[in-house]
């Protein structure tokens, strides 16, 4: 591999935006027909490096040089007709067209009188498809495909120009582990076709399953480049954070209490689960584990009242309680920390203090007014108790990072108090180095004795803190782990079941 | 490794400011500027603009619609849009104007402000209830509702002269200033204070802002609805009374299209479609440019027409600037 050229190589690169210096004397190449990962925590600058090797930016310094000759990448057009492409973080799709119809979007095939050629259209995608032996009817409507399918709709997209150079921003962040294992089989194939291929990922394990080398980014600079076979997760992790990681096993103070908190018997939703039943105990975390489809959140968003239930019986401390809405479920002492932060969790244009008095209004009623000191008081606590990194509590949340978005998500629910926590991938999308503080927090909350029932999409994390494992395979309870039992292999077979 | 410490250093001490106060509200001062400017024009061109008896004729006219865009204002926060208030204002006030040979006032005003509540009630039921867009929802009303209004007046104008708190309503003075005037005043100064200073404003903008997290995190986004609704029905009977009782009838056919006016006011004000965004004070200052490039192209003589597009011209303007910042922060 080392005596092939490189495809694309940019040398002594460095960016300044006003007031920050956004990458200094960066220097990154990619082989033909390797993976390249590119890691590092959120603002050390790898977004910037990508949009300059796809044209978006231009550097302030440094070259770029694609097949030995320096070029200047002034827009992506410019990159594409160097056979440079990105494909993006979030999809980017129309729902209502085509697979095909999206591929080939802004690129269609002409026929005569400048009339679209769906003929031609429909073979060109499936040349692209075929290509990376992906099985997707072209006459699909994008809707009806799953999130891995879409990825993989997207990376098609990228395809069309024949690319030499292919760039992955995280193609993965909302794909759940078997999804992510049929992508990184599509980039194999890419990269078997000698591709050089630039992959940039919060998961260092996939990044291990892929890359050939790693280049580690912090604050601007690029720290290390290493061959993938010859480092490991904690020496990435050492670079990337600048220091010792913290461990990934949290520390867990309690394991849980004699009182059970939460007794959920036989509940079943229409067709979507049946049967459902456990118990969690006072200051225990219980993990659901499960394949997709095997709606695991569907029961999280029944009990919080969010989805209609028709069978079976919820005990709340030992009180029956079948909440009709998400009010009820809160009045009842219900949590619900959903994945998806800013769909759901958050009301991005609000302020941080305002996001987390939302769920306890009333407490800072005075005849209907608003107490401000108060409420501006407990969110400072908030923010101290979790080291929330934000300018004030009048910045909206939409300006926050990942991880502090999630710790804001956690601080109004702390905030508000209750018994049972409904935790979705609470690290969905953060830094290693936030990961473990968000652990903690949670971690805490079951120390004050509260219930977790947990989702992740990482089987790994969900080993890593929960007291006990359940199961979930089609809507039904299939296995029941305690702690020392716990083993991949045997959660996984129970979810396959 | 000194330098990795330092970084540790850095990173444990907590990034914490303090608040900085009235940021959000930066929008809002350059619409101020913007009225200033329009004003200092005026008066350059025709020096009587600032006399007290034209400003009198500024607000006067600037009451009605300013009444009705603080309702939309309230709606459109929470990420809805009502089209029904010319109906509204019009069966309001003919159902309350029906009641004027009874000769109480008290059952003429009560009865047309009741009216509004109803039908934005009504509304609000539509919408949050029966999760009709409100567009469609709204739309259907103000046909239905000048439908009755036509209805019940058998198409005849009402007169409410003999009714003279009805008349001081429109025509009164109160410590030297027109009653309508007050009343924008009194009205501007409650919508504030619901919108900054109560918990009814919090749950009004995350309803508007993000109504999944909202409902998620157990405000009743339902009530809020309908509550903006109802406010917004009882702004528009309350505008379309100011108006008959200064003109001293109830026309059943009249505002014809003022929803669009009133739309372009709110939008004028800072307000997003979309929701959650929108403050009271920048619809208050949006109707007031309104008003004073309206006087002054009237004191110019500029045609009607003319008018509107300057009108539109002024509105592209002011809100062109937004639009490019939105694009560029991206």
């Amino acid at each position: 591999m080392s005596e092939h050229a490189p495809l694309l190589e940019v040398r002594a690169i460095r960016k300044a935006f006003p007031g920050v210096v956004a990458l200094t004397d960066v220097s990154f190449d990619i082989l033909p027909g390797e993976v390249h990962a590119l890691v590092g925590e959120n603002g050390a600058g790898k977004s910037t490096l990508l949009s300059i090797m796809n044209g978006l930016q231009l550097p302030d310094s440094g070259e770029i040089r694609r097949d030995g000759q320096a070029v200047t990448l002034r827009n992506p057009s410019v990159a594409r007709a160097h056979r440079i492409a990105l494909v993006h973080q979030e999809l980017v799709l129309c729902p209502n067209l085509t697979v095909a119809e999206n591929i080939l979007l802004g690129q269609e095939p002409k026929g005569r009188f400048g009339r679209t050629d769906r003929k031609a259209m429909h073979r060109e995608a499936r040349r692209i498809l075929d290509a990376i032996h992906v099985d997707i009817d072209p006459a699909r409507s994008t809707g009806e495909l799953s999130l891995n399918e879409q990825q993989i709709v997207e990376i098609c997209r990228a395809l069309v120009s024949d690319p030499r150079v292919l760039i992955f921003d995280e193609p993965t962040a909302s794909l759940n582990d078997d999804q992510v294992q049929h992508l990184l089989n599509v980039i194999r194939k890419l990269k078997a076709k000698g591709l050089g291929i630039v992959y940039v990922s919060h998961r260092l394990a996939e990044v291990f399953a892929l890359a050939d080398r790693i280049t580690v980014l912090r604050d601007g600079r690029a720290v290390a480049t290493l061959p993938a076979v010859e480092t490991s997760e904690a020496v990435v992790i050492r670079h990337m954070v600048g220091r010792d990681p913290a461990p990934n096993r949290v520390e867990r103070g309690t394991s849980g209490t004699a009182e059970v908190a939460l007794a959920v018997r036989s509940l079943g939703a229409g067709k979507l689960f049946d049967d459902v039943s456990f118990e969690i105990r006072k200051g225990e975390i219980l993990g659901i584990a499960g394949l997709l489809g095997c709606q695991r959140e569907a029961v999280m968003r029944a009990l919080f009242g969010a989805l209609p239930v028709d069978r079976g019986e919820v005990l709340v401390g030992g009180k029956p309680c079948q909440p009709r809405s998400p009010r009820q479920a809160i009045a009842r002492g219900f949590g619900f920390l959903p994945a998806d932060r800013k769909g759901e969790g958050l009301v991005l244009p609000m302020s941080v203090g305002d996001n987390i008095a939302l769920t306890m209004l009333w407490r800072f009623s005075a005849l209907g007014f608003l107490r401000r000191r108060k409420k501006d008081g407990l969110a400072w606590e908030m923010i101290r108790t979790l080291s929330t990194k934000v300018a004030s509590l009048s910045q909206a949340a939409r300006e926050l990072s990942g991880g502090n978005q999630q710790k804001l998500v956690i601080a109004k629910w702390i905030a508000r108090g209750g018994e049972v926590f409904l935790i979705e991938d609470p690290t969905r999308g953060v830094d290693v180095g936030a990961k473990p503080q968000i652990w903690r927090a949670i971690d805490e909350l079951t120390r004050q004795g509260k219930a977790v029932l947990l989702i992740t999409s990482e089987l790994q994390e969900l080993m890593d803190i929960s007291d006990r494992i359940i199961v979930m395979s089609r809507g039904r309870v299939t296995g029941h782990f305690e702690r020392p039992e716990f083993s991949v292999e045997g959660i996984a077979r129970c979810a396959v079941m | 490794m000194s330098a990795v410490g330092d970084t540790n250093a850095a990173r444990s001490a907590p990034a914490i400011r303090r608040p900085v106060p009235f940021r959000a509200q930066i929008g809002g001062l350059s619409r101020i500027a913007i009225l200033l400017l329009l004003v200092l024009t005026a008066q350059l061109v025709t020096p009587s603009f600032l006399a007290p008896a034209n400003l009198q004729v500024i607000l006067m006219a600037v009451a009605a619609i300013g009444v009705m865009a603080i309702g939309m204002t309230l709606v459109v926060i929470a990420g809805e849009i009502d089209l029904s208030i010319a109906g509204v204002a019009i069966l309001a006030c003919v159902l309350g104007g029906i009641l004027i040979p009874t000769g109480s006032p008290v059952l003429v005003i009560g009865v047309t402000l009741l009216t509004g509540l109803v039908l934005g009630l009504i509304n609000g039921i539509l919408v949050a209830g029966l999760r009709i867009p409100s567009l469609i929802a709204t739309l259907g009303m103000l046909g239905i509702a000048r439908a009755l209004a036509n209805i019940a007046s058998g198409g005849q104008a009402l007169y409410p002269e003999s009714i003279g708190p009805y008349v001081w309503l429109g025509r009164g003075t109160l410590l030297g200033l027109p009653v309508p005037v007050l009343i924008l005043l009194a009205l501007t100064i409650l919508a504030i204070a619901l919108t900054r200073f109560s918990i009814f404003g919090q749950a009004l903008y995350a309803t508007g802002g993000n109504v999944k997290a909202a409902r998620l995190s157990g405000i009743n986004v339902a009530a809020v609805r309908i509550a903006v609704f109802m406010l917004c029905g009882f702004c528009a009977a309350l505008a379309g009374m100011l108006d008959s009782a200064r003109l001293s009838y109830i026309n059943p056919s009249g505002f014809e299209g003022i929803e669009l006016s009133v739309l372009a006011v709110t939008v004028l004000g800072g307000a997003a479609l979309s929701g959650g965004k929108g403050t009271i004070i920048g619809t208050l200052v949006a109707a007031l440019i309104i008003g004073v490039v309206n006087n002054l192209l009237n004191q110019l003589g500029v045609s009607i027409y003319l008018q509107q597009v300057a009108i539109a011209a002024v509105i592209l303007a002011v809100v062109l600037p937004d639009a490019l910042k939105r694009e560029s922060g991206k």
